[in-house]
């Protein structure tokens, strides 16, 4: 995972040595911010700093975040339409049809959008400064996760190009054999079964091969020792100050330095 | 430490017949023991008990008089996606150690020694799915050493290499296994045949019917081998013999100033290669010269440089060719889609015949190709074998003038190969070109009309023997 | 031994490996969900089932307690992995619809395999997470009509995609022979050996 990332990353920040599992449980803490936040203006501030965060702390190459961005943009506005279309509201900008678009609904609208923007932000900085194999043992040392549950997952992980590859194999020998048959054989909710049943019916047996031959290796869920050592340390508690002094700086800015005169979004 | 099982009885659930019965089989501590058999035989599912695999993992209901097996044992089995559980090399082998409670600090240097020791030259962190087929097999093997074991159980280890990266890995294991009990069930045997000091045959019933060293073997027995099928250091001077073939002179196939790439290396040019019809072609080349890459461009899988033109009109699409060159793909799995095995060949029936001769044709078709007692099954119940059949014919009923198999013979005994062989001459007969990437010297040797060989990004030709 | 109680490391090995299938599904669906969204009219809630297919196919698989939960994490955890964005919200919804089925299969003591429990399943994981989207997406601030069409929709899908189409597919499945070694079976060792 990281070694896919290693050439459009640049640089490595304090982020890079902060403990999965604090950037998961911030981002707990940040989802039911961002739900109790009904300031659009504090929400707007968030957003922003976030974006900054995200740039200068994950150290990927800007082009690469830019192309992000613009997806996160149009997923989020995507989101935001039925309340932009359909929120009640008594200031009628546009009207048509069901279609009705009030200066409430649309301002309830963007805020929507940037809750998904700043979470969308914040993960992107997690997946960027996280090893995968990390959070996996950080699990079970700190938090005593089963190994057969933590080694599940990260072989599974490696079976997911081997999965999409199958998948792309196999529609090239559809494409192969379509022209030979009837097409209802091939197509629609039948086609879908039959992928999906062959996928899984693959993915099922080589699961099935896999269990065996890591318990041949002597695999059990007993104690272990560990090859990495995660541990918590200072860089978490860096880490742990910066979002609170964000959410803060955002509350301050938001309340001070108001763009719209709207202080609720409801 | 020896082995010794005695009056086993296995059968596995929802089936009528025990796999074995009353079954003894004893190997002494540091033999080598090769274990022979057709399909069916239960080579692999006795190694599985001879590792403590059934019952620990596998849920097979057995009984046994006596049950000496090292549960400790350490395995390499054929397919590497199913036996690696870590993303990189390092992490891989840290795992087995980590299951040995092996305090961190020792890790490393146990990491590098097994490294040393198999040959494998990598970057530690390289990630496993990056290596190829014969350096992943060194991985599994390496892992196996750090697991200290005394025994060691080999499920097929070669049968995914290609020709050149098998003779090294056999020499690889020969080099760590000197102190070890081993018992090996391999497909192809040259290479170990005189280095084990016993060899066993099981019939397909799962029977042991003989117990003998190789050389004994050899003089005496070499017939019962064939009768079972299995392959043997002198197997292919009991290969089938056919008459020669004379390919016809009209152009099915030509290519022009192709350029196959990976990534943006250049992995192949063609400036001109033309195929014609009732041509008996085989592909031979060391994995990643392309080989599967040229089937996939001539279908228009994958995107390339170049012209291709079939019966003289330009192909742009896929869809242009489909049916009058078929393509069947090295996991016959991917090609099903229907829920019997009868079903999978009718559907292409169907479209060409009324009713009931589509049924007759169907019945009559599967009788030969040997599937008709499993008609009733789905397609991805069956062995490799007969799925490798059946994917052959998925292809009739419109009769395909050019059929491109990538490695046939991949995985299947010396019966059912000779029986391949046998239906693809059948086709090159009938007048059907048969394109074949194979890494398989036995058959690049004898058959061809004509062989490929990929090297140094080009394509070499080379008249075959099975020219007239 | 599958015999164990409680999940093998086969059995976890399976379940997350299903999820993840589905995780590549999902990717791949969450272009058909988006594509339906702009209108507004909640036409993307009809596909809204597929996103806890995995947990229902994982369980009628296995039928041991857990899987469904552990499948649904698995299937949103590998949603994250396949798309690269970690999402905090999808983890969330992932778990609470797991944990919604988890609850329909343990009121049938993990035997049932029938096609209803199956759509039971379904509405229960369309209905649990609809608390939060109504204080997420401010749902009390849209026309009414708009609502009930949009959890209309989602129940119907979920009983459909996560309850029928997940029983076609295991029923698919089970035809394969794949199922033959895996899950939960009848104690019936022995044999006459």
């Amino acid at each position: 995972m990281t070694v896919m990332l290693e050439h459009i990353k640049k640089y490595y920040t304090f982020v890079d040595k902060t403990n999965p599992l604090t950037k998961i449980l911030i981002g707990l803490l940040l989802f039911l911010l961002v739900v109790l936040m009904h300031n659009p203006n504090q929400l707007f501030y968030l957003a922003m700093i976030m974006l900054v965060a995200l740039v200068v702390l994950s150290g990927i190459q800007l082009r690469y975040l830019l192309v992000m961005l613009a997806l996160f943009l149009v997923f989020g506005a995507f989101s935001a339409m039925y309340m932009v279309f359909y929120g009640a509201g008594t200031t009628t900008l546009f009207r048509f049809g069901l279609i009705h678009i009030t200066e409430e609904s649309l301002i309830r609208g963007i805020h929507i959008m940037m809750r998904g923007l700043t979470l969308s932000f914040f993960g992107a900085l997690v997946i960027f400064t996280t090893k995968l194999t990390d959070v996996f043992y950080s699990l079970m040392i700190q938090l005593r996760l089963k190994p057969k549950f933590a080694y599940s997952f990260m072989a599974a992980i490696r079976m997911v190009p081997i999965i999409a590859g199958e998948y792309m194999m196999l529609r090239q020998a559809r494409k192969v054999r379509k022209p030979l048959i009837h097409k209802r054989h091939i197509s629609g909710l039948k086609g879908f079964i039959t992928t999906v049943i062959t996928l899984l019916s693959q993915s099922i047996r080589r699961a099935y091969r896999l269990g065996v031959a890591m318990e041949a290796k002597q695999f059990d869920d007993g104690p272990r020792t560990y090859y990495y050592q995660t541990s918590f340390s200072k860089y978490d508690v860096l880490f742990v100050e910066m979002v609170i002094v964000i959410a803060f700086v955002s509350f301050f800015l938001g309340t001070e330095f108001s763009l719209i005169n709207v202080t609720d979004a409801r | 430490m020896a082995i010794e099982i005695k009056n086993l009885r296995l059968k596995f659930p929802e089936t009528d017949k025990r796999q074995f019965s009353n079954l003894n089989i004893k190997i002494n501590t540091g033999e080598k023991v090769l274990m022979l058999g057709p399909s069916g035989s239960g080579k692999s599912t006795l190694l599985n008990l001879l590792g403590g695999n059934i019952p620990r993992s596998m849920d097979i209901p057995f009984k046994a008089d006596v049950l000496d097996v090292d549960t400790g044992a350490a395995y390499v089995f054929q397919d590497p996606d199913s036996q690696f559980t870590m993303p990189t090399v390092v992490e891989e082998l840290a795992f087995i150690l980590e299951n040995r409670s092996v305090p961190q600090g020792e890790m490393d240097k146990k990491i590098q020694d097994a490294l040393l020791k198999v040959g494998l030259n990598t970057d530690l962190k390289m990630p496993i799915n990056n290596l190829s087929g014969g350096m992943k097999q060194r991985l599994a093997i390496a892992s196996a050493l750090l697991q200290g074991s005394g025994t060691l159980l080999l499920d097929e280890p070669t049968s995914m290499l290609d020709a050149a990266s098998v003779g090294g890995l056999w020499q690889t294991l020969r080099n760590v296994w000197t102190d070890k009990t081993v018992v090996i069930v391999e497909h192809r045997v040259n290479e170990i045949w005189d280095k084990v000091d016993r060899v066993i045959l099981m019939n397909g019933d799962g029977e042991l019917i003989m117990d003998e060293s190789p050389e004994v073997i050899m003089e005496h027995h070499i017939g019962l081998l064939n009768e079972y099928g299995v392959w043997h250091p002198y197997s292919w001077d009991y290969a089938p013999v056919f008459n020669k073939v004379e390919p016809g002179d009209e152009t099915l196939i030509e290519i022009n100033d192709m350029t196959l790439e990976r990534g943006k290396e250049t992995l192949l040019n063609i400036d001109n290669l033309i195929i014609k019809r009732g041509e008996w072609l085989t592909i031979e080349g060391q994995n990643g010269t392309g080989k599967t890459s040229l089937m996939l461009a001539l279908m228009k899988l994958i995107k390339t440089v170049g012209n291709i033109h079939v019966k003289g009109n330009k192909v742009r699409k896929t869809k242009d060719i489909a049916g009058t060159v078929y393509p069947v793909f090295q996991n016959p799995e991917l090609q099903f889609i229907t829920n019997t095995v009868y079903d999978e060949v009718f559907i292409n029936l169907e479209m060409h015949y009324p009713p009931d001769e589509a049924h007759e044709k169907c019945e009559a078709l599967l009788r030969r190709i040997g599937l008709d007692h499993v008609s009733h099954l789905h397609p991805l119940e069956i062995s490799t074998g007969q799925k490798r059949r059946l994917s052959v014919a998925t292809a009739t009923g419109g009769v395909p003038e050019v059929m491109i198999f990538d490695e046939p013979t991949f995985g299947l005994d010396q019966k059912l190969s000779y029986e391949l062989l046998k239906m693809f001459y059948e086709r090159v007969e009938d007048g059907v070109t048969v394109i074949m990437i194979t890494h398989d010297r036995g058959i690049t040797e004898r058959y061809p009309t004509r062989r490929l060989i990929l090297e140094n990004k080009a394509i070499t030709e080379v008249r075959g023997d099975g020219h007239a | 031994m599958a015999q164990r109680k409680g999940l093998t490391l086969t059995d976890v090995l399976i379940t997350v490996v299903i999820g993840f299938v589905f995780a590549v599904i999902y990717s791949l669906w969450g272009a058909v969900y988006t594509v339906l969204q702009p209108l507004g009219l909640h036409l993307n809630e009809l596909v809204y089932g597929m996103w806890f297919i995995a947990a229902v196919v994982a369980y009628l698989i296995l039928r041991k307690p857990g899987v469904a939960l552990l499948a649904e994490f698995a299937a949103g955890a590998g949603e994250t992995i396949v798309t690269l964005q970690f999402d905090v919200i999808l983890i969330v919804y992932a778990l609470l619809q797991g944990l919604a089925c988890e609850i329909i299969f343990a009121a049938f003591k993990y035997e049932s395999t029938k096609m209803m429990t199956a759509v039971y399943a379904g509405i229960a994981a369309a209905l649990i997470t609809l608390p939060i989207d109504w204080f997420y997406g401010y749902l009390a601030e849209v026309a009414v009509w708009n609502i009930v069409l949009m959890f209309s929709l989602r129940i119907i899908s979920g009983a459909l995609i996560a309850g029928v189409l997940a029983h076609l597919i295991y029923q698919a499945l089970k035809e394969t022979g794949v199922l033959k070694f895996v899950g939960r079976r009848k104690l019936s060792h022995d044999e006459g050996l």
